[in-house]
């Protein structure tokens, strides 16, 4: 029992880390991505084709993995600089969905959709983090350290500046911040945070392939930070705890499940719905549930 | 002569499924992803109305009805609620998209996951076509494409569909005063979007076939073609399709299939970067 | 109610399910039943495959169980994998330390079952997969059998058929996923050498219906023949498209292609299609085995059973032999040892036998269709 609520728990943990990475985006600065799995996948995948071939330590594939991120980030950001709110919704999935297709179809590099076996695991001091009971502390640890760290960036005029630009961008832009770097920076902050937690899920599970990182995953990834609240602290692992511990809950009491993923997905669904009711009702001008936003 | 035709029939679907967001865009100025799930609406129902040997006329035509039906109810129970509410373009976006999402699901439940088409008829059997074949589904996909666009042109040019566009893309607060949303030729315009969008359903299923998944595939060729050049006038969203159906098939016929949708979201990305104007109207 | 009260709810109920079920699961189960855990995709892209599995092991369980071979009750323990690494891993997981099942068998997929496979093995649990096919699980480590045949079996009797047939330019068009992807390199590694050539090489999403573009360009290529890497519903609307463009040359299939569906949606054109089959099952054998397993099948479930629900079948089969043996309640390593031992097992899906490495040692048959039905290739 041990290692199974050890497993939810890690999966948590790392979802959660994926969350707050959006959540820096999406939810304090209105920079409504559906392209976060991206920078998750390549974090996922660093760790695949470097840790096990020359042995380097996950010290080395990290930041690696971090650096690769970030520079992605930033060329994004640089293309979609001036655009509005959907139609850069948009671009994000559709850049999204263009670097999955290469994932798949580079085979050469990826394997595509045969994935990669054989990651290692983590090893610290000597003990080896292949069993989920042991695994789960390296994600607890890593896990609060993201959010000691966000709450570093929002408690400063960096966070303020985020809530200002997400809540009115003309406003910022006259206070004569530079909003375009401003985006630029919070993305690649964003980026660096989910490939962080692609390296550990790829350590994690020892296997990764591109069905992980499909663009149905970018869509609940967000679904995940707004259900839990977006622009709030705790808002992303509430997310990630619920989308984690309902189905496995539901294992337990035997439903039906031929249906379970088509019921979850319907029932995100009904989240964007309703959050695009939400939004509408409280007229915030990106999608934002939050009711501690900066002053309107 | 055949990549013409394989062309021209992808050209088609483009068209049709963009002129459906050309409408939705020029009106509210939000990315309708529901089409999606009004395009399942489409294929499924003559699926099914085929399975129980209905004529192919009399399922088509319920169908294509089905399906306009679909479309206009999500924008009454979902999209006006929001347009009254001066709802933001992204909250109506990411609105159509979780009714997508939730369509798209109801329709693997209700049918499952698996590709589904229709029986043998009319619809699927082949045409020779100077040097090259091509199915009447295809076919009739170019004719009421162009049919369509050109009923749209009309319309502008009368100045009545004009009218109402200008009408909620110039002053939405006051459209929305004078109960401007509820308006039928608002509804009658939503209607013709789905209906389109409904008709590629079944002219799809009747071909090739579909299961769930597949809807995505139809659907963004359509909103890139909307998002190349915006939506001024329906000439912009038909040169839009233009260049979609272009890179998706050149791309496909140079680097093979696997890549012609990697070239579209890739040139959707580019595109949407390299423009600096907003898509020309008024936000 | 306002957000926060309601979330609270909702994680309060999501600890208290949790709480329960460590309550019900958490001590070790004491039950006289032989626990199997079975992990199959029940939902998800796969969801098809994954009930004909299930109802594969409900026959089987009915069967032993009440002709007591497996010695004890099987009790088998059904978890979804949805086809996804992740879900996969913690339904496995589950399995494991809550039900503390010694087995598994699973997944219908390669990729969850390569993704489960170091728990596996660290976990001493066997892992038994009825019809995974990827090269790669041949390494996948000491617990892990399958009664599939690794896809260099398949691709490599199709190369070799169509080496023999001497054609010289194959144009390939496979489904982008483990399977195509697999069976295809298998067979470009083979075919492509001495003088013949693959001629064109694309490859298709799952969702994909439409192929008239790709076989427009592959015809351009001018191939002497045609093989089709994917799953039953693409391969039809590939074979059928092709005739319907004119294109005359012979086509290759893959195994999956040996589904009633099939006939059914690729209709005529589907004559004179050739493919490997890496089953051993066929519904039509006089086999006695055979036949009253297909006459049990069709009684309880109304329909003819097809390869997946055969090898579900066996799977159980292979299960209840190797702990028919161990008198007390069988460990992970004892049913290992068992199947080291293993011998051979006359299935419905033929005779079954291991190597060294957990592979199933089956020769791949080749099939023709002819006059609308699937029938061996006399050679």
């Amino acid at each position: 029992m041990n290692a199974y609520l050890a497993h939810i728990a890690v999966e948590v943990c790392i979802l959660s880390m994926l969350a707050i990475s959006l959540n820096l985006m999406a939810g304090y600065s209105g920079l409504m991505s559906l392209g976060q799995m991206t920078f998750y996948a390549i974090g996922a995948y660093a760790a695949a084709l470097l840790a096990p071939a020359s042995g380097l330590g996950y010290v080395i594939v990290l930041p690696v993995a971090i650096f690769l991120a970030m520079a992605l980030a930033f060329m994004e950001s640089a293309v979609t600089i001036r655009l509005k709110e959907d139609e850069f919704a948009i671009a994000t999935f559709a850049m999204h969905i263009a670097f999955w297709t290469l994932l798949m179809n580079w085979t050469a590099l990826t394997k595509g959709p045969l994935g990669i076996s054989g990651i290692p695991p983590i090893t610290i001091f000597n003990i080896t983090l292949d069993d989920p009971t042991k695994f789960v502390f390296l994600a607890v640890v890593s896990l609060i350290a993201m959010q000691l760290l966000v709450a570093r960036i929002i408690h400063r005029p960096f966070g303020f500046l985020m809530r200002m630009v997400r809540d009115d961008e003309e406003l910022a832009r006259n206070f004569g911040r530079n909003t375009r770097r401003f985006r630029t920076s919070v993305w690649v902050a964003s980026a660096a945070m989910a490939a962080a937690a692609g390296v550990l899920q790829a350590a994690y599970i020892g296997y990764v392939n591109p069905s992980s990182f499909s663009s149905m995953e970018s869509t609940i990834l967000l679904a995940i930070v707004i259900l839990g609240g977006a622009g709030t602290y705790w808002g992303p692992v509430v997310g990630a705890v619920i989308i984690v511990c309902v189905p496995e809950g539901l294992r337990f009491l035997g439903l039906p499940t031929t249906q379970a993923d088509n019921i979850r997905q319907i029932l995100l669904g009904g989240v964007l719905i309703a959050a695009a009711y939400q939004a509408a009702f409280t007229r915030r001008g990106a999608l934002s549930l939050s009711r501690h936003g900066a002053a309107s | 002569m055949q990549i013409a035709i394989n062309a021209g029939a992808y050209l088609a679907i483009v068209l049709l499924v963009s002129t459906a967001f050309f409408f939705q865009y020029r009106l509210f100025r939000y990315f309708d992803l529901s089409l999606g799930a009004v395009f399942l609406a489409g294929a499924y129902a003559f699926f099914f109305l085929t399975s129980l040997q209905v004529s192919s006329f009399v399922a088509a035509f319920s169908s294509v009805a089905t399906a306009a039906l679909v479309g206009l109810l999500f924008y009454l129970c979902l999209i006006r609620g929001l347009v009254k509410m001066e709802a933001s373009s992204l909250a109506m976006t990411l609105c159509a998209f979780g009714f997508y999402i939730a369509g798209v699901n109801v329709i693997a439940m209700l049918f499952g996951d698996e590709v589904i088409r229709a029986p043998d008829s009319a619809l699927s059997a082949s045409v020779a076509l100077g040097g090259g074949v091509a199915s009447v589904s295809q076919l009739l996909e170019f004719v009421v494409a162009i049919c369509s666009v050109g009923l749209v042109w009309i319309f502008l040019a009368t100045g009545k569909l004009g009218r109402l566009f200008r009408a909620f893309g110039d002053n939405p607060k006051l459209a929305n005063e004078i109960g401007l949303s509820s308006n039928l030729p608002i509804l009658v315009v939503t209607a013709w979007g789905a209906a389109l969008v409904g008709i590629t359903g079944v002219l799809v299923v009747a071909d090739v076939g579909v299961r769930p998944s597949a809807a995505f595939s139809y659907l963004i060729p359509g909103l890139a073609a909307v998002l190349i050049f915006g939506a001024k006038s329906i000439g912009d969203t038909v040169s839009g399709a233009l260049v979609v159906a272009s890179i998706g098939e050149t791309s496909g016929y140079a680097f093979g299939q696997q890549w012609r949708d990697f070239a579209i979201y890739i040139s959707v990305a580019l595109i949407l970067a390299a423009r600096t104007s907003l898509l020309g109207i008024n936000r | 109610m306002n957000r926060t009260a309601i979330i609270a709810l909702i994680l309060v109920a999501a600890a208290g399910l949790i709480f329960f079920a460590w309550q019900q699961y958490g001590q070790p189960q004491t039950s006289s039943g032989l626990q199997l855990g079975i992990l199959f995709p029940f939902t998800g892209d796969a969801a098809s495959y994954g009930v004909k599995g299930r109802h594969g092991v409900e026959l089987a369980t009915d069967d032993f169980n009440r002709s007591g071979e497996c010695g004890r009750k099987l009790v088998p323990v059904y978890e979804d994998s949805a086809a996804q690494t992740e879900t996969g891993l913690a339904g496995f997981q589950k399995l494991v330390s809550v039900d503390h099942t010694p087995a598994v068998i699973g997944d219908i997929v390669s990729s969850v079952t390569l993704a489960i496979a170091p728990t596996a093995n660290r976990t001493q649990t066997v892992l038994l997969a009825p019809t995974a096919s990827a090269p790669a699980i041949t390494q996948a480590g000491p617990f892990i059998y399958r009664i599939w045949p690794s896809d260099l079996e398949e691709g490599k009797a199709i190369a070799s058929y169509a080496m023999s047939r001497n054609y010289k330019r194959a144009a390939i068009l496979y489904m982008n996923n483990d399977y195509g992807s697999a069976i295809r390199s298998i067979f470009s590694k083979v075919f492509a050498v001495g003088g013949r050539q693959v001629v064109s090489s694309q490859s298709y999403l799952q969702t994909e219906q439409d192929f008239r573009s790709a076989l427009t360009k592959l015809q351009s290529t001018n191939p002497d023949v045609l093989y089709i890497a994917g799953y039953y519903a693409d391969s039809a609307a590939i074979v059928r498209q092709a005739r319907d463009l004119g294109l005359k040359m012979p086509i290759l299939g893959a195994t999956a292609i040996e589904d009633p569906q099939f006939l059914s949606m690729a209709g005529s054109a589907a004559e004179g299609v050739v493919y490997p089959l890496a089953t051993g099952f066929d519904a039509t054998s006089t086999d006695p085995h055979v036949a009253s397993f297909v006459k049990e099948f069709k009684s309880q479930f109304g329909q003819t059973p097809g390869w997946v629900e055969a090898q579900a079948y066996d799977a159980v089969a292979v299960y209840c032999k190797a702990s028919g043996t161990i008198k007390s309640a069988p460990t992970g390593p004892e049913i290992k040892a068992a199947l080291d031992n293993f011998g051979t097992m006359h299935g419905v899906t033929g005779d079954i036998k291991f190597d060294e490495n957990g592979d199933v040692v089956k020769p791949v048959r080749l099939r023709i269709i002819k006059n609308g039905k699937f029938t061996n290739l006399e050679t």
